[in-house]
């Protein structure tokens, strides 16, 4: 496995932590599937439905978001909306975020 | 938008029931958003393309919307494969079986028991053949492969779906049943019940007069009626070639039923006192015949329709 191989495993594995956190964010606003990736997107934050969709119905199930279906051009669209139990659960994790990215930071510029 | 449908409706096929209708909507319509976006840029893009060039293959997709919740027998990136072999292996075990009964039924003394016998063993295969299925795809496992057989994917190869094109496991399960026992009937395994009573007495001694051509027609028509019928319980949608095969022998019945229902003297009883009947029966009968006639006729038509029109969209 050669370096660029492997950065890209642990780039995956540093993504997949924060992504909760990104989508829990994101969706203060209501969206739905599509929208929600393209902002997503449009800020930075490159992902697949295959991986957007499974997290999505996860935080669902977890109680951390609301849903509600609606009829747009003859399609049905499911809306997504952070929770009450969300706004706390994404209120506590902004927290945890933004101690450990200081943390790392402090980590990492001492090393360097 | 048909082929994103199809490509939606292929991939919510694999997932589990309960998920299916939610997950066909939100995909079908994240489908048809990305697409009208990448028309923006490209006008003349077609859907086929836009597949090709955006996703993969369904099965493979539909391991990533599983997510974390699929409990993987073998897998995951196999799972789906696994399950498809699967199903066909055992289809072709109780095919196998039906066509081995038959034959025996045909080609022994005692046909009831050699029939029964060849069913009675259905489940153990079943059960060898399933555990070589998981053998051969847990070796795949071990042995580093990556279902590299879903790499080279093709979007116009994608089923076409329409409302009418889902295949009922009712209506096949019926056929099944009524040309099952149509067939031990032909073949004297089992008999009609009685239905006319004179005196006191029940009247059996009924003839149906028809030539010797005329039942070995019946009976390979029926006979491949059962094939038919147990080979669409393994399928979701119908396909242009199996709506040809359901036209080509609802009209090879039309034509052997009208037959019948023309022949000048269809039974015959042996029984003095039924004679008197026999008029209304033999008119009840080719009623009966003329009906199931124009109920195959309407249903013949139906599928000549939807062959003709060709696949007509899904409403989401």
């Amino acid at each position: 496995m050669d370096s660029s191989e492997i950065v890209d495993k642990l780039r995956l594995e540093l993504r997949r932590g924060a992504l909760p956190l990104a989508v829990l964010a994101q969706l203060r606003q209501e969206h739905y599937g599509y929208s929600l990736r393209k902002e997503l997107n449009a800020q930075g934050l490159d992902i697949d439905e295959g991986t957007l969709y499974p997290l999505v119905r996860r935080l669902e199930k977890q109680g951390l978001l609301s849903s509600e279906w609606r009829s747009e051009d003859k399609r049905r669209k499911r809306y997504y909306r952070l929770s009450a139990l969300g706004g706390e659960v994404l209120a506590s994790l902004m927290l945890e975020w933004r101690s450990l990215n200081d943390t790392i930071d402090r980590i990492v510029q001492e090393k360097t | 938008m048909k082929h994103l449908k199809a490509y939606a409706r292929q991939v919510v096929s694999y997932l589990p029931a309960s998920q299916r209708d939610e997950l066909y909507a939100e995909l079908y319509d994240s489908l048809c958003e990305e697409y009208a976006d990448y028309r923006e840029d490209a006008p003349g893009l077609d859907e086929i393309s836009f597949l090709d060039r955006c996703r993969k293959h369904p099965m493979k997709y539909a391991t990533e919307l599983a997510g974390e919740d699929g409990a993987w027998l073998v897998g995951p990136q196999f799972y789906y494969s696994f399950l498809s072999a699967l199903k066909i292996a055992l289809s072709l075990v109780v095919v196998f079986h039906v066509v081995i009964g038959l034959v025996r039924a045909f080609t022994s003394g005692e046909i009831l028991a050699s029939f029964v016998g060849a069913m009675a063993s259905i489940p153990g295969s079943l059960l060898w053949v399933g555990a070589a299925v998981l053998g051969v795809f847990v070796a795949l496992e071990k042995s580093g492969e990556k279902a590299s057989w879903l790499d080279t994917w093709n979007a116009s190869e994608l089923e076409l779906a329409d409302s009418n094109q889902s295949v009922s496991r009712g209506e096949a399960l019926f056929e099944l049943a009524l040309s099952s026992f149509a067939l031990l009937w032909v073949l004297d395994i089992v008999h009609l019940p009685a239905m006319v009573r004179h005196d006191g007495d029940w009247i059996r001694e009924w003839t149906v007069n028809l030539p010797e051509w005329f039942w070995w027609t019946a009976g390979l028509l029926l006979l491949g009626d059962i094939l038919f019928a147990l080979f669409r319980l393994t399928r979701t949608l119908w396909t242009r070639p199996m709506r040809g095969v359901t036209i080509l022998m609802q009209v090879l019945w039309i034509g052997l039923l009208l037959f019948a229902a023309v022949q000048p003297e269809l039974l015959a009883v042996d029984h003095d006192a039924a004679a008197q009947f026999l008029p209304i029966i033999e008119k009840a009968t080719r009623g009966g015949l003329l009906v199931a006639c124009a109920i195959i006729a309407w249903d013949t038509l139906v599928h000549a329709w939807r062959l003709l029109k060709g696949p007509d969209s899904l409403s989401s």
